[in-house]
């Protein structure tokens, strides 16, 4: 059920979106769910349904970005506009654009190495640069530190951790857990994923592929007694996307 | 040896020590080049530290060594090898078997290699791969108290700790939330504010951490019997919950295994009785029942074999007293 400023939403009354397109879906789901999708005005969701587009524009150009993967001890970027802490993660130079930073990986990916969960912030900052524009984007980030989920900016809260949610979306942030991963290979304990349209996912390092595609990547790497198969967790990582539409000028 | 103190040195060990990295390097690329058998002499030696073992591997092998190095050192160097080899994106090393006897040697990687950590981004990830096969594999559950030790000390200067503490947690042993738990008495803030992330607890307005310790502790014992371990990360969120209590068995008073979260040994059919009503109880509910029925246990048992046969609203209601006087 949708509700916009307390008034429910009846099926087919929000007809801004053509059918099949990926909001018109997302909609639909919302519409018919028994959960309910409450938004102070309809620019609320307009919003998230925006953001959750250019997530998946974000991640799929992140795919093709030539990012590399490495373990958080062999960590690259480009010192032009990063410094590259001591425990693998990235922090913004002093006085470097936020946005000409955050641009420079998805255009000189093969500069940069990191692991999957920093590029799902990655692909996150990309999304909201594309919606906010450089000046806002400036402004409201000047202080970006990269790595996985530590210290993520207060106003990304929310993708940060998982929750079971009643729905699942495009553009949430999902996670395949590998419970008898190998010790020789930590960083296949889990892959974080960007849902790209419900059947397919972007994983850095394995690339956008199906849901069983990524369970038999991250079975190939389990323990030699493994019992227990990879799974998609049941939860999901979402901004405060009610929080971020406030934010745009 | 107490945790993170340096073993017993060789020759090798004190050459590095008193002279520096790149002279233990020097020195010994003089001796293979001068008098080979009494540096294979000083490689070999049984009290030899892994962090001078592994300085010196990558001249080893340019020498063409390795195979006159001893059983441990062999081991030693092949485990290197699949270690690192294990970083990539798309490898599969984590099918690699482990054959032959690598306990020993992974022990004495660890344990005399723990002292040297931070000497490379690569010793240091062999390290955590060796604390994680230790304890996840081996059950070395000795080894926790380094473990917890090292990823303190990492904390306080900045570096890479995530692996060490899924290893950690990998070791599905409370004592593992009982060595972290220590941390809260610490004198330092970052590593109180490292033990609040690690043991689930909260951040805002927290009490001190000598109070939090205690209040910890006392959660542990009242819970450790019923308690079991997630596999949640940091690769997968920012506030990992490493253990979870099951509350069902808390309120059966089962003992449920911690890798598993399944009961010691099956439930009875009049355990199985008791849960259909126990579960359709609000959550509010379920933790008083639970609570209420471990301090009772412990403190009545004959009386507590009454109690959990009674209707669930009874038990409820029993509980909210505090108990019937008998109790």
């Amino acid at each position: 059920m949708i509700r916009i400023d307390g008034k429910t939403i009846q099926p087919g009354e929000i007809t801004e979106y053509p059918p099949g397109s990926g909001e018109n879906a997302i909609i639909s789901v919302m519409e018919e769910s028994r959960a309910e999708y409450s938004y102070n005005t309809a620019g609320q969701l307009k919003f998230e349904l925006l953001l959750r587009a250019e997530t998946v524009a974000a991640a799929q150009e992140l795919n093709r970005s030539g990012l590399n993967f490495a373990v958080f001890r062999d960590t690259t970027c480009n010192p032009v506009y990063w410094n590259r802490t001591p425990d693998g993660g990235f922090r913004l130079k002093d006085g470097v654009s936020p946005s000409k930073a955050i641009r420079d990986i998805f255009q000189n990916g093969s500069s940069y190495g990191t692991e999957c969960a920093t590029a799902m912030v990655i692909v996150f900052y990309g999304a909201l640069l594309h919606l906010y524009g450089k000046k806002r984007f400036d402004e409201l980030f000047p202080n970006i530190f990269l790595m996985n989920w530590k210290k993520v900016d207060k106003r990304l809260r929310g993708i940060d951790w998982m929750e079971k949610r009643a729905d699942y979306f495009p553009g949430d942030r999902r996670y395949f857990m590998n419970p008898d991963v190998s010790p020789l290979t930590p960083q296949w304990q889990g892959e974080n994923v960007i849902d790209l349209n419900g059947n397919q996912y972007y994983g850095h390092g394995i690339g956008i592929l199906g849901a069983n595609a990524v369970i038999r990547a991250l079975n190939a790497n389990r323990d030699e007694d493994a019992g227990e198969s990879a799974y998609l967790m049941d939860a999901a990582g979402r901004p405060d996307y009610k929080s971020l539409s406030k934010l745009m000028e | 040896m107490t945790p993170m103190e340096p073993a017993a040195s060789s020759p090798l060990d004190a050459v590095r020590r008193t002279r520096g990295a790149e002279a233990c390097r020097q020195y010994f690329r003089a001796l293979q080049n001068s008098r080979k058998p009494y540096a294979l002499l000083q490689i070999n030696d049984p009290h030899l530290t892994f962090g001078t073992f592994f300085l010196l591997l990558p001249g080893i092998r340019a020498g063409g060594d390795e195979a006159a190095l001893s059983e441990r050192n062999r081991t030693a160097a092949r485990l290197c090898r699949v270690i690192l080899g294990g970083k990539k994106a798309n490898g599969t090393a984590g099918r690699t078997s482990l054959t032959g006897p690598v306990l020993g040697t992974l022990l004495w990687m660890f344990r005399t290699g723990a002292a040297d950590d931070g000497l490379s981004g690569d010793f240091d990830q062999i390290l955590d791969v060796s604390a994680s096969i230790l304890l996840k594999k081996y059950r070395r559950s000795e080894l926790i108290p380094t473990v917890a030790q090292l990823i303190f000390r990492r904390n306080r200067k900045g570096a890479y700790l995530h692996d060490l503490v899924w290893a950690l947690f990998q070791s599905r042993d409370p004592r593992a939330l009982r060595s972290v738990a220590g941390y809260l008495r610490s004198p330092h803030p970052e590593d109180v504010r490292l033990a609040r992330v690690l043991l689930h607890l909260p951040a805002e307005n927290p009490p001190s951490g000598r109070r939090q310790y205690a209040s910890y502790l006392n959660w542990l014992d009242e819970n450790s019997s019923s308690l079991y371990f997630t596999g949640e990360n940091f690769n997968e969120t920012s506030r990992p919950g490493v253990c979870s209590v099951n509350i069902a068995a808390k309120y059966l008073c089962r003992r449920v295994r911690p890798d598993s979260n399944s009961p010691l040994t099956p439930l009875t059919e009049a355990e199985r009785g008791c849960l259909p009503d126990f579960k359709k109880a609000g959550e509010k509910e379920q933790a008083l029942l639970s609570s209420f029925s471990q301090k009772v246990r412990k403190k009545n048992p004959l009386y507590w074999n009454r109690w959990i046969r009674y209707p669930i609203r009874r038990q409820i209601a029993v509980a909210k007293n505090g108990g019937e006087g008998s109790v």
